[in-house]
């Protein structure tokens, strides 16, 4: 497939030897990038060659996301690194950097204007393409049908965009970063949402591009479809690449020891036999749909108090649903949720304060906290019954208690300034210290984690630990599987809305890992 | 640390000091006698009592629909129904006063009460249907109260000039009210009279309300951020609809006050522009209830110097339009100026 007229590969291209079937046509070398702490890729190299279907896997937050934004021209990497097309050495300022040098994305949730037509949506990647070649409406029409049928997309170019199955949405986004003939091709995740035969005909199709000579790179969660359709596969963890071979090459198994195996990187929860038997939360046969993940599939769930649970899996595999229903976000469609001794049909915010719940919800920004309120009253808002005597506020022991917590929390700051002024870092302590303090026999903590340094994480660590002891019990929702060995007295594992419960004495990186990808099997 | 600073307060100074500034240079421009023109522009409001008192009394009606449109934006919702509200307390106030002629009942206190009572209700419903519409079915309250209010404007309109009329006068207006519901008059020949005191001291047991209360405290934190409110407990959709009925009641009630202090009856169009200005005075102040006595006294004072300087010189109706929508513009640029930082 001919890439554009782009003066650096025009000189790339020639230069390049007789045997360029051998050469990669995408060199990345050393690329290391960081969040804040977090290095994110590591020294990282990957190879890509014309014609391969290469799969990068790894778990949630190894890094794979990062390096094919880096790639994509999104990200530019602050901890150096290099990458060559073609032979040449470039430098993406941007993504239309990286669109120039033959690079194509499909990102995870692809962007489209809903109330246009799919050949509108098209039309406009068509035309920012290439801006001054002059095409007719209908050359445009005509090369859009083309490039769907050469590849055996099926697609209506009439449809409403908003219409679309997530499935026929995401061929959309496909056709659009083909159309602009891409050497290079990077799918982040394009089969999360697809049903079996629309899985096949996806793999068809991604067959016919590798034909034409493009080089294809997904990125996935899912084993099966590793070996049915990539031809090498990278393994990442941590940051790292830690193997790149043929597919044929790995024993079975060997992924998900690559993925998980070895020792957490940090200290662990000390565990003590649970002693308070009686019953925090449980959920009986509960089913709940939702719009593009499996759903969850009559579950049940039992938390006792002293017992420190955590529920992990892929996105969309179900966590996220069973958050939605213990937070009293979602309603199940059948089924009850008890707290304690009392049974309901569905939680609201409004009985989960009633029953003295705490929660710290995944986004804490604009759900745990108003940033247009003051501290104070972001502090009391939970329990703001108790500050006002009959109807009346009693503002100097609000701001007062407010000022205790935020000395026990190590916020450093005044009760009365506004929220807007503290940093990420504070506002996370804050919100865990006021869910905590809040919590009477429950407290559910979702990405416990997110934002706090090494001090402020095991200081977190302390205090759960404290709380269970003295019989809390505690539901912890995480997606980092260190998080989950070190902390959980048991660990529920979500595969395809179905859970699977290991007790604490099975649980290893390897065994959550196996069944987060598979299920039970 | 900066402690609870209101960044924008300087520029609320700014866009006040920018709009005397174009007034000034639009005086200059147009007018024969400029000088003359501008001091009567800017100094006409304090040369007698019945430009001040007049100043006072418009103040004292806007701090009220002021009020009314700020606990609106501080539950979260948005009331662009206050002309319509206002006007039908107006005229619910003064059918109410006039009933009682013919009931021949005209206790004084117990009849104010009962007009200002009614026409508060009266508002209070319009406003409370678009906050039910928001709270149960997420209708936009600000379409549906800006679509209720100009429909009742028409309405109302036909009942002054035919049902309601006083046949025996030449104004589309209802007959006036009887004297001993009339609140008294302070500084006369000015419109000013009590109806300030009472509406001051709505003011200040509303801004309690707001800032000492449980329900102005889940209120309140409906609106600085629903998705908090909701998570720590609190049942939102009832504060976007008690947002709305509070907000109506205030309009309805200055409808009323028009009423019993102004005007002592309903007038064609005599409500007409109370509301529009009640949220101009609502951004001036930032919805901060105290603010909204500086903010209504810059206003009203405004609003009182184009029509010395009408009256006094060749300042035209147009010309004073124009100001009034000057400052408005104005007002409303740094109001969106402020969703950027």
């Amino acid at each position: 497939m001919e890439a554009g007229p782009h003066p650096v590969l025009e000189s790339a291209e020639s230069s390049r030897s007789a045997n360029d079937d051998e050469a990669p046509i995408v060199r990345m070398r050393r690329i290391g990038h960081r969040f804040g702490q977090l290095l994110a890729n590591d020294a990282v190299d990957l190879d890509l060659f014309p014609g391969e279907i290469h799969a990068l896997i790894g778990e949630n937050g190894s890094g794979k996301s990062t390096l094919m934004l880096v790639l994509g021209g999104f990200i530019s990497p602050s901890a150096g690194g290099s990458i060559e097309i073609g032979g040449t050495t470039l430098n993406f300022d941007g993504p239309w950097d990286a669109v120039a040098a033959g690079i194509g994305m499909v990102h995870q949730n692809p962007r489209l204007i809903g109330s246009f037509s799919v050949e509108d949506n098209l039309r406009i990647g068509y035309r920012r393409a290439d801006p001054f070649r002059k095409a007719t409406r209908r050359m445009v029409h005509d090369e859009i049908a083309r490039v769907r049928d050469t590849y055996g997309v099926s697609l209506d170019l009439n449809a409403t965009a908003s219409r679309l199955t997530d499935a026929e949405w995401g061929n959309a986004a496909l056709v659009a970063v083909l159309l602009r003939k891409p050497r290079v091709l990077i799918l982040d995740e394009p089969s999360a949402v697809l049903s079996q035969p629309e899985e096949m005909a996806y793999f068809e199709t991604l067959t016919r591009i590798a034909a034409t000579g493009t080089a294809i790179v997904f990125i996935t969660h899912k084993l099966r479809e590793v070996s049915q359709i990539a031809a090498r596969i990278s393994v990442m963890r941590h940051g790292r690449i830690v193997s790149t071979r043929p597919a044929t090459q790995f024993a079975d198994g060997e992924i998900i020891e690559m993925m998980f195996g070895g020792p957490a990187r940090s200290r662990e929860l000390t565990h003590t036999a649970a002693k308070h038997r009686r019953t925090a939360l449980s959920l009986e046969a509960v089913s709940h749909r939702s719009g593009r993940s499996s759903g969850l599939k009559r579950i049940d769930f039992t938390l006792f108090e002293g017992e420190l649970c955590v529920v992990t899996g892929m996105r969309g595999a179900g966590p996220g649903q069973l958050e939605a229903l213990c937070s009293g976000n979602a309603a199940p469609d059948q089924g009850m949720i008890s707290i304690g001794e009392k049974r309901f049909d569905r939680l609201t915010p409004e009985i989960l304060r009633q029953e003295g719940v705490g929660y710290v919800p995944g986004v804490r920004l604009g759900i745990a906290v108003a940033l247009g309120a003051r501290i104070w009253e972001n502090v009391i808002a939970p329990r703001r019954r108790e500050y006002h005597r009959r109807g009346v506020l009693a503002a100097s022991l609000a701001v007062a208690d407010s000022s205790r917590l935020l000395e026990s929390a190590g916020v450093r700051a005044e009760s009365d300034a506004d929220v807007s002024t503290l940093s990420g870092g504070m506002l996370q302590r804050l919100i865990l210290a006021r869910e905590i303090d809040f919590a009477r026999h429950l407290l559910i903590i979702s990405e416990p984690f997110r934002g706090l340094d090494a001090r402020g994480s095991s200081e977190l660590l302390d205090r759960l630990q404290a709380l269970r002891d003295s019989g809390m019990a505690i539901l912890i929702f995480s997606s980092d599987l260190d998080d989950v060995v070190r902390i959980a007295d048991s660990t529920t594992v979500f595969h395809g809305g179905t859970q699977t419960t290991v007790p604490r004495e099975e649980v290893s990186r390897r065994r959550i890992g196996e069944l987060m990808l598979r299920g039970r099997g | 640390m900066t402690r609870h600073t209101h960044p924008t307060s300087s520029g609320i100074l700014i866009s006040i000091g920018a709009a005397f500034s174009l007034t000034f240079a639009i005086i200059v421009a147009t007018s024969s006698a400029p000088l003359a023109t501008a001091f009567h522009f800017f100094a006409g409001p304090f040369l007698n009592r019945y430009h001040l008192g007049n100043l006072l009394d418009g103040a004292s009606l806007l701090i009220v629909t002021g009020f009314g449109v700020a606990v609106a934006f501080r539950s979260g919702t948005f009331n662009l129904g206050g002309e319509g509200q206002t006007y039908l307390g107006s005229v619910v106030a003064a059918q109410v006063a006039v009933g009682m002629i013919h009931g021949g009942e005209t206790q004084g206190v117990i009849g104010a009460v009962l007009a200002l009572g009614a026409a508060s209700i009266a508002g209070g419903a319009v406003g409370g249907v678009s906050g039910a519409l928001r709270a149960n079915w997420d209708i936009d309250e600000l379409v549906s109260s800006f679509l209720l209010s100009s429909a009742l404007i028409p309405i109302i309109d036909f009942a002054l000039s035919g049902p309601l009329r006083d046949s025996s006068g030449y104004l589309l207006s209802t007959p006036l009210i009887p004297s001993s519901l009339r609140l008294l008059r302070l500084l006369p020949p000015s419109t000013l009279n009590t109806g300030i005191i009472l509406s001051i001291s709505t003011l200040l047991i509303g801004s309690w309300m707001l800032h000492r209360t449980l329900p102005g405290f889940e209120l309140r934190m409906t609106g600085s951020g629903r998705g908090f409110a909701r998570y720590s407990g609190v049942r939102t959709s009832r504060y976007l609809f008690v947002g709305m009925l509070v907000s109506g009641l205030l309009h309805g009630f200055a409808g009323g006050l028009h009423v019993l202090g102004t005007r002592h009856s309903a007038m064609q169009g005599g409500t007409g522009g109370l509301g529009w200005n009640g949220i101009a005075v609502a951004l001036i102040a930032e919805n901060r209830p105290l603010a909204l006595i500086p903010a209504a006294l810059v206003f009203s004072y405004l609003m009182t110097a184009t029509q010395t300087a009408m009256l006094n010189s060749g300042f035209s109706l147009d010309l004073s339009a124009v100001v009034q929508g000057v400052v408005f513009l104005l007002i409303t640029v740094k109001r969106f100026g402020r969703s950027r930082d």
